[in-house]
């Protein structure tokens, strides 16, 4: 081949857009050029003709008097056609709606990926909670109730890997400590559901229940999220309640599924 | 090989791997290398390099039981990312709401994309729908209400530019001519609201009205969209009032004043 270093360059270019599309946050919805450059660790010209390339492709908008970009908004019709392929949301979807009307909250449907939780749907409550999450965000396993009831479920190994990972405090409520991470977990299994007041978030209490396949092992969880001073000791027992049944809901649908393609339905 | 023409090939990667995620529809949500290279006009060999990218970096997943690709979970962390951050489309869903109440019809805020609308946020009528839409989805601005609203912002050359290359024929009665959506941009920005009657699919009538920021510029439209039979044209202009103060509202909860 004559050029072989060319046809590196020509993947390494791709790639790098699309590195760049990520670096667009709910923290951080704008960027300019040269902080492109910065964290893709690229040149200034080079940033500037990947975004500009964006830009004519329609991934990226530019703000005429601030020359700031984002994220152009047509890419939101790109997670609309995900959820509706996604099986786990097609099947769930019903449950979080009913979830969303008895509880007044916020819900979500997680899985854990890449040692992440992986929010793949959310449907806003009576009250949105906009700044905390959205479909298609990454937190945490081990501070997160949704986190927490899929590790809960999950062999031993998984647990002690994200274990070995370390547990970084994000409030003053976060669990660092092993030992008493593994006691939450298995606080977790006996009572069906995983409870965080505010240990990703001050001010944010979250419930969350497992869906499990029928070997007992979990595949993703189902959430509600508000504010602590809504979701509170008073309330817990009927959420904690409504989000048990949302997820056994998931889980019934998920094992009807296979059955029926097992037996070729 | 000079400099130029090595950025140019590059460029034309990252410009083809877009291409390949703009392939995907609701109605096409998998694509396999040889119809993504046939669609695209690229070699086999280049789709699949570009699809082992997009895999990589999360933007297209594999199907196992089917052996063709389908969007990665990476876009819809950007989809999320959006929608999370769009402060009009949080002003706009309480208005559009009461407007579907008011009107029994579909209602959308959108916004300009080069020359195509977006939906950032729709409310569906009790009516069972019979146009498709979805948050995301891009039509051409020249045949929506939306769209000629927005279009009416811009310049005479700016509309001139984007439609260099013509002007895409959606329903029976979209305008064909450069002339013709001139004209009927002017007519928009004379009477405040735009009226699109057949024109995106046989049978459907949209309304549409201006969302401007503080600064008094239009930033976002206003919608609502149903079938002839019911929105008939003797009922256009109060349907129309309706839409101009629901695109009135929001734009007073972006921060706009009443003079």
């Amino acid at each position: 081949m004559r050029y072989p270093s060319v046809s590196r360059e020509q993947v390494s270019s791709l790639r790098n857009a699309l590195r760049l599309l990520g670096l667009f946050h709910m923290d951080r919805p704008e960027l300019n050029v040269s902080e492109m450059a910065e964290e893709l660790q690229v040149g200034v010209s080079t940033a500037y003709r990947l975004a500009n390339t964006l830009l004519e492709e329609g991934f990226l908008v530019k703000d005429p008097h601030t020359r700031m970009y984002r994220l152009a908004a047509s890419l939101m019709g790109m997670g609309q056609i995900i959820i509706a392929r996604t099986e786990l949301c097609r099947l769930s979807s019903g449950a979080l709606m009913k979830l969303v009307e008895r509880s007044g909250e916020t819900t979500h449907l997680a899985i854990v990926q890449d040692n992440q939780v992986f929010y793949l749907n959310k449907i806003d409550g009576e009250h949105p909670v906009y700044l905390m999450s959205h479909a298609g965000r990454k937190l945490p396993v081990h501070c997160t109730s949704t986190g927490q009831a899929i590790i809960a479920f999950r062999p031993e190994e998984e647990i002690k890997r994200l274990i070995e990972m370390g547990l970084p405090a994000y409030t003053r409520n976060t669990i660092t400590d092993r030992e008493r991470f593994r006691a939450r977990l298995e606080q977790i299994r006996k009572e069906g559901y995983a409870l965080s007041v505010e240990e990703l978030h001050e001010g944010v209490t979250s419930l969350a229940a497992p869906v499990r396949l029928p070997s007992g092992e979990s595949v993703a969880s189902v959430s509600i999220a508000g504010p602590s001073r809504r979701i509170n000791r008073m309330s817990i027992p009927r959420l904690a309640r409504l989000v048990m049944e949302a997820a056994a809901e998931v889980s019934a649908k998920l094992a009807d599924r296979r059955d029926g393609k097992r037996t070729g339905k | 090989m000079s400099r130029t023409k090595g950025d140019t090939s590059q460029l034309q990667s990252v410009k083809n791997g877009m291409r390949i995620l703009r392939l995907y529809t609701m109605e096409r949500p998998e694509w396999g290398v040889t119809e993504i290279a046939v669609s695209l006009g690229l070699n086999k060999s280049t789709a699949s390099r570009l699809i082992s990218d997009l895999c990589k970096e999360g933007y297209l997943e594999k199907n196992s039981a089917t052996g063709k690709y389908r969007l990665g979970l990476s876009l819809l962390t950007l989809s999320g990312v959006v929608q999370s951050t769009l402060e009009i489309a949080r002003e706009a869903m309480d208005t559009l709401e009461r407007l579907v109440d008011t009107l029994q019809e579909a209602a959308h805020v959108s916004i300009l994309e080069k020359a195509n609308v977006t939906y950032l946020c729709k409310v569906d009528c009790k009516h069972p729908v019979r146009l498709m839409s979805h948050v995301g989805k891009l039509n051409p601005a020249c045949c929506t209400s939306s769209g000629k609203i927005l279009l009416a912002e811009l310049s005479e050359r700016e509309v001139r530019q984007l439609y260099a290359d013509g002007l895409p024929k959606m329903g029976p009665q979209s305008v064909e001519t450069i002339e013709e959506l001139l004209d009927d941009l002017r007519t928009v920005r004379e009477q405040g609201y735009a009226v699109c009657i057949d024109e995106m699919h046989e049978d459907s009538v949209s309304i549409g009205a201006p969302i401007r920021d503080y600064t008094g510029r239009v930033i976002a439209a206003v919608s609502i969209v149903g079938p002839r039979q019911r929105i008939t044209a003797a009922k256009i202009p109060e349907f129309a009032k309706a839409v101009v103060d629901a695109g009135k509202e929001i734009s007073r909860k972006l921060g706009v004043m009443e003079p």
